[in-house]
Parts: C-alpha cells; structure tokens; sequence
C-alpha cells in the first residue's frame, strides 16, 4: 500500500514540474522571450559609455539584456581560458588576437552585414578585422593613433613650428637642448612604450612607402634587411633615446614620462593617443599637440600612424546571433557613435561622425583630411612576432647587437612567427 | 584468510582513492598532456594540434632568448642561493645566542616572507625608485653618479637579487636556528671548557653540525631560483633588453603573449628536466655528506 501511494506522490510530483514549464511557455509566448547577451571587454575607460549605450538599447529593445564584463588584467589569457572551455562570451572583442582567434573558428563572418556599409572602408577592411580572403570577424568601432605629443606652449616660447622635414626635426632638437629642455620624455621601464617610438617613424619610413610591405614579407619580395626604410626606423629611435631624459629612461615608467610632458619638464613624448587622459589628469591645463614623425627631406613622406582600435566581434556559437548583431547594429548609430567617442575619447570609425574631444584633435583631424596617414604598420603582423620585435628595439637602443644582425633576426623571427600561425 | 586480506585490500584502496584521482587530474593528466603538447605545433586559440616531433625542442635550444633567460636564471639563482644562505647563517648564529630581544628580531627579520612576492617587489620598485632619487638628491649627490637600480642592465640583475634575498633571508635563518638547537649543548658546552672561543664554537661545531641544513636550503633556494617569475615579472617585466627575463618569464611570455603554446611547453618540459637533475644531484650529494657525517 505505501508503495502505491509513493507512485502516485512521485507521478504528481513529477506532472508539477511539466505543468509549470508549460504555464512558463504560455506566458511568454505573448511577448519575446527574454534573452541575455554576454558582452566581454577590456576597455575599463568605456565602462560608463558602454552602460549608458545597454541602457539605450534595452530602452529599444527591452527583451534584450546585456551583461558587460570588464577584465583589464590579462584579457588575453582569460579570454583563452574561456574559449577553450567553452564558454565564449556573445559579443567580445579580441584586441590583438583577433585573427588568431578567427583561425580558431571562435567568431562569425560578419562580412556582408548591413550595418557594416556604416563604417568607414579604412577601418572595416583594415587587416585586423578583414582577412585577405575578405572575412570581416571584427567590428571597428573607434580609431587611434600614434604620433609625437608636444607642448605647443614650449614651441612657442622658442619659435618652434611642427617640422615637415628631418632635418627641421634635428633642428628643433638642438634648439631645445641648447635652452635647457629636454626634447623627449621616455619611460622605457615600461617596455612597450619602445615600439611606439620605432612605429610613429615606421609609418613614414616604410609603410607610408609600400603599404603592403607585409605582404611583401611573406612573399619573400622583400625583407627587413633589404628594406632600408627599417634602418632608418631604428637610426631614428636611437636619435629619439640619445635626445631625452636618456640616463634615466630604463629607470622611468610610462606614468613618469607622462608627468614629463604633463609637467613641462620635457617638450616631447611619442606614444599613443591613450596617453593623453593620463597627461591631462596630472596636469588640465597643458596645451597639447600631435604630430607625425618626419623621416627623410620630402614632407609627403610625413605620414601620422592612424588607426582602428577598438572592435567586437559575434562568438561563432552564440545562441543568440540575431540579437548580437541588433547590438553590433545599434553601436554604428551616429548619435552612439558620438557618444562613444566623446567619453573614449577616440576617433569613431562610422561614416561621418567626428567628435572635437580635445584641442588636440584639430591636429589629427588635419592628417587625416589631408590623406597624410598610414592605417597598417603593425596591424598585420603575426602574433608571435611582436614579442621578438620588442627585444629587437631594446637591443639595439643599447648597443648590444648591429643593427645588421638585429635585421637578420628579425626576417627569421617574422617567418618562424607566421609559420607558427598557420595551421 | 585470502578473502579476507583481498577485502583489506580494497578497503585500503578505497582510502587512496580519492587521493588518487585528485593526484591524476591535478598533477599526472596535466603532464602527461604537457609533454604530449610540447611535441606538437598547438597555437594560443586554435583547438587542434599537429605532431611535430622534437621540432620545439630543436628550436628552443637554438632560439637566443632562451639561452639568455637560462643564463640570466643561473646567474640570479647562484646569486640569491649564496647571498640568502650566507646573510640566513650569519642571522641565525647571531641570534641563536644570548641576545636581548632575539624573538622580536627573529620576528621582524622573518616578516617579510609573510608577504607576497609581488608586494615585496611593488615596495622595492619604489625604493629603487623615487625614494631612492629623493634620498640621493636629499645628499646633493651630482646625477652623474646615481645608480640605475633597475634601469641599467648589469644593475637590474642584482636588485632584483637583493629583493629576493631581503624577502627569503628570514625564513631560511628559521630553519637554521631550528638546526643549530639540534645540536648537542654538551658538546658547545665541553668546548667552552677546553678554551674554545666563539668563532672556534662555530669553526668546529656548529657549522659541520649544520652542514645537512644548508644542502636542503640550498637544496630549496636552488629549485625556487630556477622557478622565479613573480620578482622580474612585477619589477621589469624582463628587461632592460632582457637582462631580466628569467626562464619563467619567458615560457610566459611565449606561451601567453606569442601565443606559441607547443613550443613554450617545450620550454616548460626542459625547465622541468633541469630542476628535477639539479635537485637529484644535490641530493645525492647530500646524501653522501650524512652518511660520511
């Protein structure tokens, strides 16, 4: 008797459970079902843009929800760590490792989307988000750039104008150092602010030439040790080392050379546009510019590092493709754009939007209207190289190789790099 | 009786199993896995892997990065293992005698390994840094003479070994305090009373005494020496040029910012081979040592 009555308990027990999912499906069925997009990035600085667009869009679309997760420390390596475990986040943006991680198979093509005629062509098929075989895994959203910060208040008070030649840049330098100031801020403690230094001459001296050295490269066309433009990219980061706080540079963090510039102790600093809120916080009131860095006699070589920063691209396995792209949609809107670059501070990459977010604007907007800008540099380098690149740079700021052999090197590590990528 | 001991049997092993299986998820799964992905070319995000053979291999031993960061290892480890044994030794005869306030100097001089190395090392930065410069300046010392703590590339090396021996130091003078009380006082006691000194208590007794403790000190700041990633990861991040990048840092770095995870495994399975020689040897030697002792 008490098994019988066992039975019928579990039966009820177990009929509940179905009713209730259907009760479940019946009320949702007037309305779309609630779904939630998981939203993966590491730009800290957009937290509150990025809260404020969720907000406007759940306004639109109110069964949408999006969850944004910010991870500053190490994003690459939790990224990785998630994808290999499967549990890959809707929206995310891949930063560097973009194209590794479509060879993956992580990401969706989002090449053919409407919402992408909405961003410009330079930033849409710029190799970091465009692959060859014209596959767009990634979204721009904003761009940057690279180039020499100055104290326009410094140039002024020694009747400095922005030099168009190399050899007004050399002179700059002795009028500066003959009046006490030191031309360059360097914090080489932090050693990634090298590259920088060797990438704002790079985009003059070889990739404003030949834009498509890359691919030269990887023909075999051409090489680091037969493109003279990559000797003179050294010859002029070292020129950049000998004319700075030179005794102190590798003793220097990135912050102590902002406070440099911040602080009028030094007239130059090259980095990129991320530089200027950590300067003006130490300092509002210091009156900025930005120019690129001439290379040779022939101002039309004087090309600004300009470029796409900031992408999201659609997990391959979401559940939710069609919602990520109303997302992905809702971003190329003029007035999110705007909104966007206004708190970034960054240059948008829609069609048509451009936001004066600092004085210092004006000057990269003059580059860009003058066609005097160069998109590539290092955005299409193979991962694995950029770590060999770096120890390359501080070699040869030292003097511990020849600038001969720091060429050969670098050839081999390229193509052990790009073979390590392709599988 | 054989039932019975077949059913012992399986009730000890019933014990071990846990143990067992946390030990192969935990340690023997990953390993195994290791040395199956050091020979293959598996790439940052790219969920399949070919066999390569000992290409990796090959490459690590040619690669120049590889060979510095070994080189840098086996400088900063045969630094910090002198340094830490001799400032530790110097520390525990000091205070294994009659002096005022030995627990709370034993205390201080320990404190610093309570922290983490990556604290140690923020604080360290900073005093190679602007406390250092305000100090000097404070001096009137011209520029020229200020020395490049962390910026200069025979410097870098030494800082980093003075942080690490500054944040050791106190836990191996622990463990030789606790092996100078092993020692007999009747024997220190029976020297006394044939006229020997201090520095001849020390010369005869108590140093051969504390021969075995310093071949496991050693033993563990070899082994820790080689694994060292957290000082140079947090103070220079390797450089000046890589004066600093230990081979820690650089199976990091190749693994996680090259994305090249085959090859830094490769790299990671000759880390292993080396300590695991290393600490074979010394304790071999060890051995020998005790039982001629």
């Amino acid at each position: 008797m008490k098994k019988i009555w066992k039975k019928v308990l579990c039966g009820v027990l177990s009929l509940s459970v179905f009713t209730a999912g259907g009760l479940e499906v019946t009320a949702l069925a007037g309305e779309q079902e609630e779904i939630t997009l998981h939203l993966f990035h590491q730009k800290q600085e957009a937290q509150e843009a990025f809260a404020q667009i969720i907000d406007r869009f759940h306004a639109e679309y109110p069964h949408i929800i999006v969850e944004q997760e910010i991870v500053t420390n190490d994003p690459a390596a939790i990224l990785k760590a998630r994808l290999a475990t499967g549990e890959i986040p809707d929206i995310f943006q891949g930063s560097t490792d973009t194209m590794d991680i479509a060879q993956g198979g992580y990401m969706m093509d989002l090449a053919g989307e409407d919402f992408l005629d909405h961003i410009t062509d330079e930033a849409r098929l710029d190799s970091s988000f465009t692959d060859d075989e014209g596959h767009t895994w990634a979204m721009p959203v904003d761009g940057s750039c690279e180039g020499i910060f100055y104290n326009k208040d410094i140039f002024a008070r020694y009747g400095l104008s922005v030099p168009g030649t190399l050899s007004e840049m050399k002179q700059i330098i002795e009028t500066l150092e003959a009046e006490g100031v030191t031309p360059f801020a360097m914090g080489f403690k932090d050693a990634w602010t090298i590259k920088p230094v060797s990438l704002v001459a790079a985009a003059s001296a070889v990739y404003g030439r030949d834009a498509d050295w890359d691919s030269g490269k990887d023909g075999g066309e051409t090489s680091f040790a037969q493109t003279e433009g990559w000797s003179t990219v050294f010859e002029l980061m070292k020129m950049v080392y000998e004319h700075g706080n030179t005794k102190t540079a590798f003793d220097t963090d990135y912050n102590g050379a902002c406070a440099m510039l911040a602080n009028g102790e030094a007239a130059m600093m090259i980095n990129g546009l991320w530089a200027l809120e950590p300067v003006k916080e130490i300092n509002p009131d210091v009156n900025l510019g930005m120019m690129a860095m001439p290379v040779s006699e022939d101002e039309k070589d004087t090309k600004l590092f300009q470029f796409p920063d900031f992408g999201l691209s659609i997990s391959a396995s979401t559940e939710h493709p069609k919602e990520g792209k109303l997302f992905l949609e809702f971003l190329t809107r003029p007035e999110i754009a705007e909104l966007w670059c206004s708190t970034s501070k960054l240059f948008s990459a829609v069609k048509g939007v451009s936001v004066d977010f600092d004085p210092m604007a004006d000057d990269v907007n003059t580059y860009i209207e003058s066609g005097m800008v160069c998109t590539q540099v290092d955005r299409g380098w193979p991962t694995a190289f950029g770590a060999e690149y770096e120890s390359a740079l501080s070699n040869y700021l030292l003097d511990l190789d020849s600038l001969e052999n720091i060429m050969n090197t670098l050839d081999l590590a390229w193509e052990t790099a790009r073979a390590a990528s392709q599988y | 009786m054989q039932k019975w001991r077949r059913k012992q049997n399986a009730v000890y092993l019933a014990f071990i199993i846990p143990a067992l299986l946390f030990f192969c998820t935990f340690f023997l799964y990953p390993f195994i896995k290791s040395l199956w992905l050091s020979l293959t070319d598996a790439y940052g995000y790219n969920p399949r892997q070919h066999f390569i053979g000992l290409k990796n291999y090959a490459e690590v031993l040619k690669n120049p990065g590889f060979l510095n960061s070994l080189k840098v290892t086996l400088l900063y480890t045969a630094f910090v293992t002198v340094v830490a044994n001799l400032i530790a030794l110097g520390l525990s005869f000091l205070l294994d005698g009659n002096v005022r306030f030995k627990k709370i100097f034993r205390a201080v001089f320990f404190l610093p390994n309570l922290m983490s190395l990556i604290i140690v090392s923020f604080i360290w930065v900073f005093l190679y840094g602007s406390v250092y410069r305000s100090f000097v300046d404070w001096l009137r010392i011209p520029e020229d003479f200020w020395i490049s703590w962390l910026g200069n590339r025979k410097m870098a090396l030494i800082s980093m070994g003075i942080t690490a021996v500054w944040q050791c130091a106190g836990y191996y003078m622990l463990i030789y305090i606790a092996g100078l009380q092993n020692i007999g006082r009747e024997l220190v006691e029976a020297a006394q009373m044939d006229g020997a000194g201090t520095w001849a208590v020390i010369r005869y007794i108590k140093f051969p005494g504390l021969i075995p403790v310093i071949g496991m000190n050693s033993v563990l700041l070899i082994t820790a020496g080689f694994k060292t990633f957290d000082i140079p990861m947090a103070m220079t991040s390797g450089g000046p040029a890589g004066a600093t990048t230990t081979i820690a840092l650089q199976i990091y770095n190749t693994g996680f910012r090259s994305n090249r995870t085959g090859y830094a495994t490769a790299q990671a399975v000759i880390l292993f081979l080396m300590i695991s020689c290393l600490t074979g040897l010394l304790y071999r030697f060890q051995g020998r040592g005790e039982e001629k002792g």
